[in-house]
């Protein structure tokens, strides 16, 4: 067992300091979010980065310790998402310059690897022989990315809709004066979801590479037909943008609405879920 | 600051109880008498020249240094005095003397400010704490402009020249750290803030200004300012809506061609006078069929109100009128107010910093001077025995008397050095320590001695 080595002593630190710093950070955010202070603004995507990279080392030692991607349990996967969302926050961050969002999108991580910390000592890993190999490892990563990019999006819509009500309704408060614009934040919905669908694709093309490869039926798999139901809703939305002109309240619906589906997708299909999509076997 | 500048002001730095100043402004007087007060680049000139060349003793004698600012705002005078006292009313005739008496108000207009408190009213006003708007930032580039004609009169004097330095640079630490200066504050620039919640990006957006009257000239100005892309001014008069076209480089439509305008623009502002509203749900329903994926923001500056309020149920539309533009002002103006604090902080940070290194400037001569006249003693007594000893009794007399006037003096010394770190109360206790020591000063030259040494650093700071 890796229980007794001074490197799960190290992991079991990591575990208990990982909600710790991300709770440092969405505070450091939120100051900044609320009082625009000038320390805050200089520290927090520092302290981002460095609670991001103690993450990833985190998951590198864990990946090290038990030689399979660290993604067998549900904490591990909440884990792994409150990770992904950090990732793709940091690429939207520094693409738009746009500090303001964070405490947003990080209070949502603190909740995460609060609840993946607490499981974490206590997960079951079922002992599968597929979680060791590369591809599955790759399709999970991959499809985790995914969902994240699909929730950042969902974030910022959320937020254009604050916004957007506020400019309806002429609430100047908190919400008009803090928040980037409103298109910015369309914009910044969209390059997450955008990121999103892309390892979203390459999620489901390697689940069906390895499919092929195991000689499974996957056609019927109610998570896949999920699946697939999502990646064309997304595949919508991108047209809307390009091709549709969408930079309105329409787009900010259908970003909630691709979210939303994609939540009701994935916890509809753990209700079925078939042999296919289960590790026990 | 540069050596040469340090070495300048070494000599020594004026207390700042040698600082007053007189002013109104706007708070404290009425417009009519302030623009009465108002001082030409001419008067200033005059001004100058009266407080150095001046015949009157009082003038002669009195000041050192003065500065002058004056705005439309305010008009403040601020003066160095030779000795510590208050000389608000010299200043006050000084200045009657240059506008005359019908000009010159009365006595219950005016302010006066005398030592830490006038230079903390400088450092306020350079913030923007005490003008009409909180956190304007005019006044420092109107107060850097004054200084740059002081300075172009006469070289300043080293302590002023400090005063403002540590003045400009809390202002613009003010306008870094804080929000102070953060949000619009007048209807127009509202306007366009509003539209920038919507629009980060002004340059890729088409504007529509419907009347070319002033305020439609303001807000097409202040979206210029802020690099909007296009502009079309909508106008009855073909003439004036041309000029102003031409005048930020847009396009014109006559005002029957409105619909041309409201097919294309993304973001229109309406400033006319009008019976009933100009724009309504009907007719922009009409114009934007093809444009409806992008949001539409509308601001009404008209009264009666040119936009009818059912526009504001369309989505992806918003509509802002005089009255939620003037609650942008109050919000941001709210804001501003609520950063008085930490500016004050700020200000008394630069403060205590001036104060500090005031000190230190002072503190470095004197223990100079001390050690010398001591030494001088030292030496004169020494001579008078030498003649009965010996070499050897002579070298040990040296020693020995250097190693009590050493070990006597150590514990002034750190003392001296302690109050010159202390901006609190540090400059008084140093005088306290220089008049301890006032009877080493038993050789009326000003080479030498406490005392002579301090009258030569104010001839120094004369000089400059």
């Amino acid at each position: 067992m890796a229980n007794c080595t001074p490197m799960s002593f190290f992991m079991d630190v990591l575990v208990a300091l990982l909600p710790l710093l991300y709770g440092v950070t969405a505070i450091n955010y939120t100051i900044y979010f609320v009082r625009h202070d000038d320390f805050a603004k200089r520290t927090c995507t520092k302290l981002l980065v460095a609670t991001f990279c103690t993450h990833l080392c985190f998951f590198l030692l864990r990946f090290g310790a038990y030689d399979r991607f660290p993604m067998a349990n549900l904490a591990e996967v909440l884990s792994m998402i409150a990770l992904a969302i950090c990732t793709i926050y940091l690429y939207v961050e520094k693409i738009q310059g746009i500090k303001e969002t964070g405490c947003f999108v990080l209070s949502f991580i603190v909740l995460l690897q609060l609840i993946a910390s607490g499981l974490l000592p206590h997960a079951i890993t079922p002992g599968s022989e597929i979680l060791a190999t590369p591809l599955f490892g790759m399709h999970l990563v991959f499809a985790v990315f995914g969902y994240s990019g699909f929730f950042v999006g969902a974030a910022y819509s959320f937020m254009a809709f604050l916004l957007y009500r506020a400019l309806k309704k002429q609430n100047f408060g908190l919400i008009f004066d803090r928040l980037p614009s409103l298109d910015t934040l369309i914009q910044m919905s969209f390059g997450a979801a955008l990121l999103g669908w892309c390892a979203f694709s390459l999620a489901i093309l390697l689940g069906m590479l390895m499919s092929f490869k195991m000689g499974s039926q996957f056609i019927y798999d109610p998570q896949f037909m999920a699946t697939i139901m999502i990646w064309f809703i997304y595949v919508f939305t991108i047209i809307a943008y390009f091709k549709l002109g969408w930079r309105n309240i329409r787009a900010i619906y259908l970003s909630l609405f691709g979210f939303s589906v994609a939540i009701i997708a994935v916890l509809g299909a753990m209700f079925i879920r078939t042999s296919f999509h289960g590790f026990n076997s | 600051m540069s050596q040469q500048e340090t070495s300048e002001i070494h000599a020594s730095f004026p207390s700042l109880n040698r600082f007053s100043m007189i002013g109104v402004n706007i708070k404290s007087t009425p417009i009519d008498i302030l623009e009465k007060v108002a001082l030409s680049d001419q008067e200033i000139d005059n001004f100058y020249q009266l407080l150095s060349i001046s015949d009157d003793t009082h003038s002669e004698h009195l000041f050192k240094d003065s500065f002058i600012v004056s705005t439309c705002n305010r008009t403040e005078i601020y003066c160095l005095a030779q000795e510590e006292k208050n000389c608000a009313a010299t200043l006050a005739t000084t200045l009657e003397k240059v506008v005359g008496d019908h000009r010159f108000p009365q006595k219950s207009h005016w302010y006066e400010k005398f030592g830490t408190e006038s230079v903390q009213h400088l450092f306020r006003v350079a913030c923007g704490l005490d003008s009409m708007i909180v956190g304007e930032a005019q006044i420092t580039g109107q107060m850097k402009s004054a200084l740059a004609r002081r300075q172009s009169y006469t070289q300043m004097s080293p302590a002023f020249e400090a005063i403002t330095r540590h003045a400009f640079k809390a202002a613009k630490e003010c306008r870094v750290r804080t929000d102070i200066g953060a949000g619009a504050v007048s209807i127009a620039s509202a306007a366009v803030q509003l539209c920038q919640r919507i629009y980060s990006d002004l340059s890729k957006q088409h504007i529509l200004v419907i009347g070319a009257g002033d305020t439609g000239r303001l807000v097409a100005e202040h979206f210029v300012q802020k690099g909007a892309g296009k502009i079309t001014i909508a106008n009855r008069s073909p003439e004036r809506g041309q000029q102003l076209a031409m005048q930020v480089q847009g396009d014109f439509i006559p005002l029957e061609n409105i619909s041309d305008g409201l097919k294309k623009a993304n973001i229109i502002v309406s400033t006319i006078k009008t019976d009933s509203p100009i724009i309504n749900k009907t007719l922009l329903e009409s114009c934007r069929q093809n444009v409806e994926n992008r949001p539409l923001a509308l601001i009404d500056l008209g009264l009666p109100r040119n936009i009818a309020k059912d526009v504001n149920l369309r989505p992806n539309t918003f509509v802002h009128d005089i009255s939620a533009l003037g609650r942008v002002v109050d919000h941001n103006l709210a804001l501003r107010k609520k950063e008085i604090p930490l500016v004050e902080e700020i200000i008394q940070k630069e403060i205590k910093k001036l104060k500090d290194w005031q000190n230190q400037l002072n503190a470095a001569p004197f223990i100079l001077t001390l050690k010398d006249a001591i030494e001088k003693i030292r030496q004169e007594e020494i001579e008078k025995y030498n003649a009965h000893l010996d070499k050897e009794g002579q070298e040990t007399l040296n020693e020995a008397t250097r190693a009590i006037v050493n070990k006597i003096m150590h514990g002034p010394m750190v003392s001296i050095k302690s109050y010159a770190k202390q901006a609190e109360n540090g400059l008084e206790r140093l005088e306290i320590v220089r008049d301890l020591f006032r009877h080493l000063d038993h050789d009326p030259s000003p080479q030498s001695g406490v005392q002579g040494h301090t009258k030569e650093k104010s001839e120094l700071e004369g000089e400059s």
